[in-house]
């Protein structure tokens, strides 16, 4: 039951995350002076 | 603790609990670490613009800078702490300068100003732009594109930044003059060696890793 509700929980937050994942590898560098280091496999 | 580390541990836990595929767990800590770091920096920028009573000049400062270094890139720090340290110094100091010294300006004067900033960033765009970023290798095609988007955004600046003078909003013109001045000193050669010679200094105390990228240009 906790595990279901976590799940449902954090889902929206790991699909954000993937999303500006997914925007932040293109080659418009956001305007952060700082850069990630990019994943390894996206 | 690290903005890294903080990252890592972060996707590993979240990726445990929507048993995410082991591949993505690094992309997610890609994407965590732009959204930590992007909300730590936004609301210490804003808190700290409020509190100088400089919000409305901060805010059109990050506006300007933020959409042509998205175009242009330009010299980076290697480390996040480093970089929130120039990022908030930047932007303050470019809105308490508007703030503070529009008054001595006439507007003919400030739209001379805005003309000169608006050539030398022309300058800058045509003999550097797209400056190069970290891990973000531009084909020759791409370059172009991004080098002709960031001359296009000049032109909608200027207008812009030339309505606010005319309407007696000096200091938001003159907050987006010197924010857009900073970036393209960013994309130049002096600039990359002025950004990697603060990296260098603060690599001593302040965060891991060190510079640079100078070469790349």
């Amino acid at each position: 039951m906790l595990a279901r509700f976590k799940k449902l929980l954090f889902a929206p937050v790991v699909m954000v995350a993937l999303f500006v994942a997914s925007v932040g590898i293109q080659p418009a560098s956001f305007f952060l002076l700082y850069q990630p280091e990019e994943p390894r496999k996206v | 603790m690290t903005l890294r580390q903080t990252a890592t541990d972060l996707s590993f836990y979240l990726a445990r609990q929507v048993d995410l595929p082991e591949k993505q767990v690094d992309s997610l800590r890609f994407g965590l670490e732009i959204i930590i770091g992007s909300l730590i920096k936004g609301i210490l920028l804003f808190v700290l613009a409020w509190a100088l009573d400089i919000v409305i000049p901060v805010v059109v400062a990050l506006l300007v800078g933020s959409g042509f270094r998205s175009l242009a890139g330009g010299a980076h720090s290697t480390a996040y702490i480093r970089c929130l340290v120039l990022s908030l110094a930047i932007y303050l100091l470019t809105g308490w300068m508007a703030t503070t010294y529009a008054f001595l300006i006439s507007p003919d004067q400030l739209v001379n100003l805005l003309f000169i900033g608006f050539l030398f960033s022309l300058l800058a765009v045509l003999r550097w732009a797209p400056g190069p970023v970290p891990g973000k290798e531009l084909n020759s095609s791409r370059h172009n594109q991004f080098k002709v988007l960031s001359l296009l955004y000049l032109f909608p600046w200027l207008g812009a930044m030339i309505y606010l003078a005319s309407q007696g909003h000096s200091s938001l013109a003159l907050a987006g003059l010197l924010a857009l001045l900073a970036q393209g000193f960013g994309l130049t050669p002096m600039g990359y060696r002025l950004i990697e010679r603060y990296d260098l200094l603060l690599s001593r105390n302040i965060g891991k890793g060190v510079a640079t990228n100078v070469s790349q240009i």
